[in-house]
């Protein structure tokens, strides 16, 4: 008579069943569950607290430094070179010289295209420079420029105002607040000396003014830059800067607690030589769904108590700069960005993990741990200097390389400040999961069996 | 009949398991059944793996193992979560947990019940003598002490088939000899699998022998089937005088022989020892036969002849 038991048979739900039921068995053993689960957890939440603090220290450090007496010393510093090389000069430039642009009468103009706004003819040389100020007026022959040009004078060759005219600085008045609409880096570096040099001025001859305030007539910055999906509010970049800081380093633990941690759980039973006898007792995929249901257990119980945690830090710092996070309150961009960050962040993790056991009888093997970093760092610098420049073939680099697993990180990580098409983001996610995917098949072994098996 | 004792029946079909680029066990077809199953051989002979690719520890690269247990007229096929137990060779235990939460955390994944070992399972815990080792952490127990609660783990599980990974080594001969009686006593609804050095226990313990060389199935059988397949014979000499002298001449006449000193004879294993060429090797050397016997050979010395050849 043939008895045929085979749990081989085992429906999916009794397996999952099984799987739950080893794992609450591991746990209820007091040090196992210290060690396993505890301990892990403890730690991420330490480092999430440490990180905001360090945030917050940080951030209180820039606040400082960027006091206006500061900007003062860093002005004379940095305004000499990029002045002399955009307007020719490092110094005081002569007085500015105010163009209001004009709009032939309908009576006078024969063809549409004569009815275009046009620069003056008086005073001469109102023609537009890419590194002129333009004032966006509806009407540019009666607008007050007075403000403008004394704060601006010395430190820009013309004023133009205008109703539709574009230059690289554009400020619009009539908006409340102000905005200046800035199209280059180089148009948000002149931007700004010319706002210090101004505050410094307004210091040096009244002490007790309020600078901000004075500076408020230049409008609070927004980035254009070419290629970037949304303009980047410069005022907010503080508040941003937290988030994402604080939602990196959630990420980033939760990877390490997914996998650098689950692959010492395994060398935890592997050293006890109690892996072998208890995979054999409960089957490969019951036994190693156990160890994986504890791991996303320990990631989902570090989430459930640092994002609170991190949110209220985020809020608590970031009120004082502004209370929108980033990418204009659009959820949808967000939960993309943050399913780009994931995958990057776990296919990094798992490289420098999978690139550290490979290599884990070479003396040199915790220098492979950072080859993701180093990758991160070339693909950032590149797409930095990408920054400087408005051309087409440097938008395409720029994307390039924040849709490419790894040498993106930078770029993705920057996303709500400089905010890349979705598409990138897409782009980076399908990329990075796809070789996350290939990168743990190819590697299974490593991060899930016995160590004999290496 | 009716058979009292349980049979183990290993078929291996097809067999290759591999190592990255290291064979380490091929089978084209075998088939093994006994209830106390030896499986020796060499240092790195395949046993472990053998062992692990049973228990599903290790997935074979082509083929498979299957195991099924006949008590009663009835037949099992053996599933290792379900009917097999393990003992490494290092035994087991968390180095920073108490042995009887390691304990408890068996009897939970395996009876539901975690004081099991209080009940039903008490048996064991005092036949292996575990009291004193209960309050103990896994980092203040010995190799044999860490071996002894896997042991017991595994008995605790009832299994059909209990698979022992050089269960012997570095046991003194009373612990030894406790080992061998406690699995002896279990023969009557549990089969053994056990891999070791020890020729000399497994002479004792085993009913069926399989014998590795080099990830390859050599010989197996009853004792007596793989003794004299690797052995041939054994002729037990006794001289008048001149002992010394008459075994280096057949060491030197019997090329692949073992020659052995036992108490007051000679011991000659292998294929080549025959009774006249005996003779004629010891006539040469002027010896005078006092005694002549043929018997099978001990599987220590068989192991000995296979090896040297």
């Amino acid at each position: 008579m043939m008895n045929n038991l085979t749990p081989h048979n085992r429906g999916p739900i009794a397996t999952i069943w099984e799987i739950l039921r080893v794992a609450v068995a591991l746990m209820r053993v007091p040090r196992l569950f210290a060690s396993l689960f505890l301990f892990p957890l403890l730690v991420s939440f330490i480092l999430v607290i440490a990180q905001a603090t360090v945030t917050a220290s940080l951030l209180n450090v820039v606040d400082t430094y960027d006091s206006p007496s500061n900007r003062v010393k860093m002005q004379n510093r940095e305004g000499e070179f990029v002045r002399a090389k955009l307007l020719g000069s490092s110094g005081h430039l002569p007085p500015i010289t105010v163009c209001r642009w004009e709009t032939p009468s309908r009576d006078a103009a024969l063809a549409p295209a004569a009815l275009a706004e046009q620069p003056p003819s008086s005073p001469s040389g109102c023609s537009l420079g890419r590194y002129d100020v333009v004032l966006r007026v509806d009407n540019p022959a009666n607008f007050d420029a007075t403000p403008y040009r004394d704060r601006l004078t010395g430190k820009f060759l013309k004023l133009h105002l205008c109703r539709s005219c574009r230059s690289d600085i554009i400020i619009t008045p009539t908006t409340n607040p102000v905005k200046a609409h800035l199209f280059s880096v180089w148009g948000l570096i002149l931007l700004s000396i010319a706002r210090r040099s101004e505050q410094a001025e307004l210091i040096a001859s009244m002490p007790d003014a309020d600078p901000l305030s004075s500076g408020a007539k230049l409008g609070k910055e927004i980035l254009n830059l070419p290629g970037l999906y949304a303009p980047t509010p410069l005022s907010e970049i503080n508040a941003t800067i937290i988030g994402i800081l604080n939602i990196a380093s959630l990420i980033i633990i939760a990877a390490w607690l997914a996998m650098k941690s689950h692959r010492k759980v395994l060398d935890y039973f592997a050293a006890s030589g109690s892996l072998l006898p208890l995979v054999a007792a409960s089957g490969r995929s019951v036994f190693y769904g156990s160890l994986w249901v504890l791991t996303g257990a320990r990631v989902a119980c570090f989430l459930m108590s640092s994002v609170p945690f991190s949110y209220s830090v985020f809020t608590s710092m970031a009120t004082k700069h502004t209370k929108t996070f980033a990418f204009g309150g659009d959820g949808a961009a967000f939960g993309l960005w943050l399913i780009a960050m994931t995958a990057m962040f776990s296919l990094a993790g798992t490289i420098a993990s999978i690139s550290e056991l490979r290599t884990k009888y070479s003396p040199l093997s915790f220098v492979y741990r950072y080859i993701p970093f180093f990758l991160c760092v070339i693909g950032g610098s590149v797409w930095g200097m990408t920054l400087l420049f408005d051309s087409s073939s440097a938008v395409t680099t720029r994307d390039v390389i924040a849709a490419f697993p790894l040498v993106g990180i930078v770029p993705v990580l920057l996303a709500p400040i400089f905010v890349p098409s979705d598409n990138v983001l897409v782009v980076q996610s399908i990329l990075s999961v796809t070789a996350l995917v290939f990168a743990i098949r190819a590697n299974t072994k490593w991060f899930g069996a016995h160590l004999e098996e290496l | 009949m009716i058979d009292e004792k349980p049979t183990l029946t290993i078929t291996a079909s097809n067999l290759k398991v591999r190592y990255n680029e290291t064979l380490a066990l091929t089978a084209d077809n075998a088939e093994f059944a006994g209830q106390v199953v030896a499986v020796i051989g060499h240092n790195g002979a395949g046993k472990s793996t053998l062992i692990k690719t049973i228990l599903g520890l290790v997935r074979p690269e082509k083929g498979e193992v299957r195991c099924s247990f006949t008590h009663r007229g009835t037949t099992t096929n053996l599933v290792p979560e379900e009917h097999m137990a393990f003992c490494p060779e290092m035994g087991s235990v968390f180095s920073d947990i108490y042995v009887e939460d390691y304990i408890k955390l068996w009897c939970r994944m395996k009876h539901r019940d975690g004081l099991y070992f209080k009940k039903s399972g008490a048996k064991y815990i005092e036949l292996l003598e575990m009291g004193p080792l209960m309050k103990k952490r896994g980092r203040e127990l010995s190799k044999g002490q860490r071996r002894r609660v896997q042991t017991t783990i595994g008995f605790l599980t009832n299994p059909k088939l209990f698979l022992f990974d050089e269960p012997f080594d570095g046991l003194d001969i009373i612990r030894t000899q406790e080992l061998t009686d406690l699995i002896d006593e279990h023969t009557k609804e549990m089969t053994f699998i056990v891999s070791s050095h020890r020729m000399d226990v497994m002479e004792r313990l085993a009913d069926y022998v399989v014998v590795l060389k080099n990830g390859e199935f050599v010989s197996y059988g009853s004792l007596e089937t793989v003794c004299e397949d690797l052995g041939g014979a054994t002729y037990f000499l006794k001289l008048e005088a001149g002992q010394g002298e008459a075994a280096d001449a057949l060491r030197l006449g019997l090329q692949g022989c073992v020659v052995n000193h036992v108490g007051s004879h000679l011991a000659i294993t292998g294929k080549g020892a025959q009774e006249d060429v005996i003779l004629g090797i010891v006539a040469g050397i002027g010896g005078v036969v006092i005694d002549l016997e043929k018997t099978q050979p001990s599987l220590v010395d068989a192991m000995n002849v296979h090896l040297k050849g």
